[in-house]
């Protein structure tokens, strides 16, 4: 094994830069040789970003050529190359129905999981799909580093304070409380609206922690006055709540942090009022 | 290679794994936890419907006993069901305190739905994303103890030496190097083995590899014809179409629009026990009243459950369904088939979750087992739904306690055990792999054995059925022996993974079709054409498989009966 990681091969360097390359394939017109006029329609041309750190010194990408199949997501699409053509081809996968968080991609453009989106919804008119990491912080392939994105979990507490007065509440919670939560508490921490906030460049917390951070401000049964000094020092204001909305279970993290800015700087007003 | 110590390993970080770590964190146990999967994409996330506690006004745990008994077809051992019963309401109102967000009645009480074999509504649920609630919210807590955990790490094999366990040799699986382990206690807590059927609920990642570590070693395995076939999977998806479902007044129909469980559970209709549905699914489909083209499945209808009522209590239902069959449940009627859902047997373990050896239930020390992966057993022959993620935290609780003073009674002898032989072993295993040339690709080899399984010890099984399976079987333990794997790095390699799980499944399957081909009777789940009643006389007790060299070798274990005497089964 030692020896196997000491040779690092000088590869075909592909000296064009990614973003470059996609505008070239874009620009260029789909040539109509007799060959490909016999083809049918539903053959894909499918650009994953490929990264090996025993192999390469940096990302590259492979064009594979598939049929569609019929009703095929994209994770369907990764698992037949991966079993066909190359199995070195690597990827996060497990429940295969939007459940766990596992498969997060890009794919033209478009943060998703990879087992809940269509192939046909996403692929281009010349039948080309381009498959990439959620982020840059790749180990292989499309598996990305998490680490750090589970780790800032952790600044937030992200665990119930329980009220003093717990215990004469009997376990009970109101349906209007449990309304209060939306749909914070439906996050499955697959990270992709952390991939577009680029908050660990900026040092901000990024806005699956802020929806935690959410998930136990607005739950009654929580008493945490700390995390709330945590959250309202560090309100995001470099990341684009916009683009942090591609939440595929539509819990809108920029929504949820404008709430509690709004709420943090109601409190502080109060706090203002009652002072004397 | 390197070597870690802690007082306690944990293999699995799903429920069960990560409610054992607390309790041990809780008792200031150095705990590593490994999982081959980050923590929160354990397949609990993906239970739906419920979790049995009897916490209502005039329910009673002596109610929930009954149930259970009743539902696991007199199989169970009743000293378990007794804890987990007796304990339910204490663990779910503490996953209250913790926070877990449960749908509420009017009166802000926890609300509680009807399932499947329950004489009263006792199913605590989260609308229907219930695991995934729990599996977070025990996360969350977990956080809070600061644990050790090695996510995306594989154990290759149990470290057994004079007579008990001292660890596992673990492959990184980002950095791709083997690591031992040294560990006081270790626990198993693996999950279930649907994968090895071609049609499951279960995830990619729930190959039954506690189980191979368990057989491997030399242990028993107990119970494993009880597969449970879940009746309402999506057709041609397998996804699971949860029984909150039916908890909630769906109807199931056939070719002619009957609701054809009244022919075989007049008085449950559709929350009779899994087990009699899905056979009452495949007779069905036999006698030719199967729906769609090819005839070869039925419909679940929610329709006139009203889209308030869809969207209030079964919207991931509603959402997965149209993800995945692009339909919309509210006007149209679902395709369902069974499924392979859940594993009753597994690695056998007394009521303090210590895996035991024999048939006199001597503990093997050092070895601990909780949830899917254990076979205590609390569900017998056939589970009632809501019942595993209770088991997961009764039990996994139970284990972190006892495990803690296994800890705190036995100081470990430090260096005392050999870890070189052990690891040279797990190195040849992933060497042999990671250089093969030639050989069968894991994903053919395990989709052979998938569909064996799927045809031969599905629904209903024979002794036709069973022995060809058994003799397919050999063929593909020999192919398995030599797996090619095209990915060579070291770094993440899924390739190499995906063959030592298929290898594993291979491995305990084995004893999966020895056992159905020995049990002569139709209990809970195994359903034998060519012996359809059930045989008290002679099969009241519990299956043990053992590896013997190239073969199986079955004894028996008898079943704990304690104020429940066995009677027939009807719904």
């Amino acid at each position: 094994m030692a020896a196997r990681q000491k040779k690092r091969k000088q590869t075909r360097k592909n000296t064009r830069p990614r973003s470059r390359e996609t505008k070239k394939r874009q620009r260029a017109p789909v040539k109509k040789t007799r060959a490909t006029l016999n083809i049918e329609k539903s053959i894909l041309h499918v650009r994953v970003a490929r990264y090996n750190p025993q192999m390469d010194f940096h990302a590259r990408t492979h064009e594979y050529h598939v049929t569609l199949n019929k009703g095929e997501s994209v994770l369907d699409l990764l698992t037949r190359i991966h079993e066909t053509q190359d199995g070195s081809l690597t990827f996060r996968a497990s429940c295969g129905y939007g459940g766990c968080g596992a498969c997060g991609v890009k794919v033209n453009g478009k943060t998703v999981l990879g087992c809940v989106t269509q192939v046909s919804d996403l692929m281009t008119e010349n039948q080309t799909i381009h498959i990439e990491p959620l982020h840059e912080n790749v180990i292989k392939d499309l598996v990305v580093d998490e680490k750090p994105f589970f780790d800032e979990l952790e600044k937030i507490s992200p665990w119930i304070t329980p009220r003093i007065n717990d215990v004469k509440r009997n376990h009970k919670m109101g349906i209007n409380d449990v309304q209060k939560l939306g749909n914070a508490h439906q996050c499955i921490l697959c990270g992709i609206c952390n991939a577009h906030a680029e908050s660990q460049k900026t040092g901000e917390l990024g806005p699956a922690a802020m929806v935690k951070a959410y998930r136990y401000r607005m739950d009654v049964r929580d008493a945490n006055t700390q995390r709330d000094a945590v959250i309202s020092k560090q309100f995001p204001v470099h990341y684009s709540l916009e683009k942090a909305n591609a939440c595929p279970r539509s819990i809108f993290p920029g929504d949820k942090i404008k709430e509690m800015r709004e709420l943090s700087h109601k409190q502080k007003q109060t706090f203002r009022g009652v002072k004397k | 290679m390197s070597t870690l110590t802690h007082d306690i390993l944990i293999i699995g970080a799903g429920l069960a794994g990560q409610r054992a770590a607390i309790e041990a964190r809780k008792q200031n146990m150095d705990v590593g936890i490994i999982s081959k999967v980050h923590p929160v994409r354990s397949h609990s996330v993906a239970a739906a419907g419920g979790i049995n506690a009897a916490i209502g006004e005039g329910d009673d745990w002596k109610a929930h006993f009954r149930d259970t008994v009743y539902g696991s077809d007199f199989l169970a051992d009743q000293d378990a069901v007794k804890i987990l019963c007796q304990d339910a309401p204490s663990r779910v109102k503490e996953m209250e305190s913790w926070g877990v967000v449960f749908s509420r009645t009017n009166k802000g009480e926890i609300a509680q739905r009807p399932f499947g074999g329950q004489s009263v509504a006792r199913t605590c649920y989260a609308s229907d994303r219930t695991g995934h609630m729990l599996l977070h919210t025990t996360y969350d807590q977990l956080m809070k103890t600061r644990p050790t955990i090695y996510s995306e790490h594989y154990a290759l094999s149990l470290i057994t030496e004079n007579n008990h366990c001292a660890g596992a040799v673990v492959w990184d699986m980002e950095k791709g190097k083997i690591i031992s382990m040294r560990a006081n206690a270790v626990l198993l807590a693996t999950g279930g083995y649907g994968r090895a059927f071609s049609v499951t609920t279960n995830a990619r990642i729930c190959t039954g590899d506690g189980l191979s570590l368990a057989y491997n070693a030399g242990l028993p395995l107990e119970d494993m014809e009880f597969v449970q076939f879940h009746p309402s999977g999506m057709y041609g998806k397998g996804f699971l179409v949860s029984e909150a479902s039916r908890g909630e007044g769906a109807y199931l129909l056939n070719s002619k629009n009957e609701r054809f469980m009244k022919k075989y559970a007049p008085q449950k209709m559709e929350l009779a026990s899994r087990d009699i549905i899905a056979r009452a699914i495949m007779s069905e489909i036999a006698h030719g009243r199967g729906c769609g083209s090819q005839k070869d499945h039925v419909y679940l209808d929610v329709r006139h459950l009203g889209e308030k009522k869809i969207i209030e209590r079964i919207p991931e239902i509603r959402k997965t369904v149209h993800e995945q069959l692009g339909m919309d449940c509210v006007k149209e009627l679902i395709p369902i088939i069974p499924t392979a859902h859940y594993s009753m047997g597994g690695v056998p373990t007394n009521v303090h979750t210590q895996v035991i050896v024999d048939a006199h239930n001597n503990p093997f020390p050092g070895l601990y087992a909780a949830g899917e992966v254990s076979c205590l057993s609390v569900h017998g022959a056939n589970r009632l739904g809501g019942n595993s993620l209770l088991e997961t935290i009764v039990f996994g609780r139970i284990a972190g306690q006892k495990m803690a003073e296994h800890v705190r009674e036995n100081t470990r002898n430090k260096g005392s055990v050999d870890f070189s032989h052990h690891e040279e072993k797990a190195r040849a295993r992933v060497d042999e792999l990671l250089t093969s040339v030639k050989g069968t690709k894991s994903h053919v080899l395990r989709t052979k054995l998938q569909q064996l399984m799927m045809e031969n010890v599905g629904v209903y099984r024979s002794k036709t059925g069973l022995t060809s399976a058994q003799r397919a079987w050999k063929k593909l333990s020999t192919e398995s022996k030599a797996i090619h794997v095209e990915d060579k790095s070291p770094t993440f390699n899924m390739d190499l993974i995906h063959a030592l799980e298929c290898q594993n499944l291979v491995t305990f399957s084995q004893s999966i079709i020895a056992s159905a081909l020995a049990r002569t009777e139709t209990r809970g789940s195994h359903a034998r054409t060519d012996y359809p009643a059930r045989n008290d006389q002679k099969w009241l007790k519990h299956s043990m498989a053992v590896q013997h060299g190239e073969n199986v070798q079955l004894f028996y274990k008898p079943v704990i009966i304690a104020g429940y005497a066995p009677e027939a089964r009807h719904y």
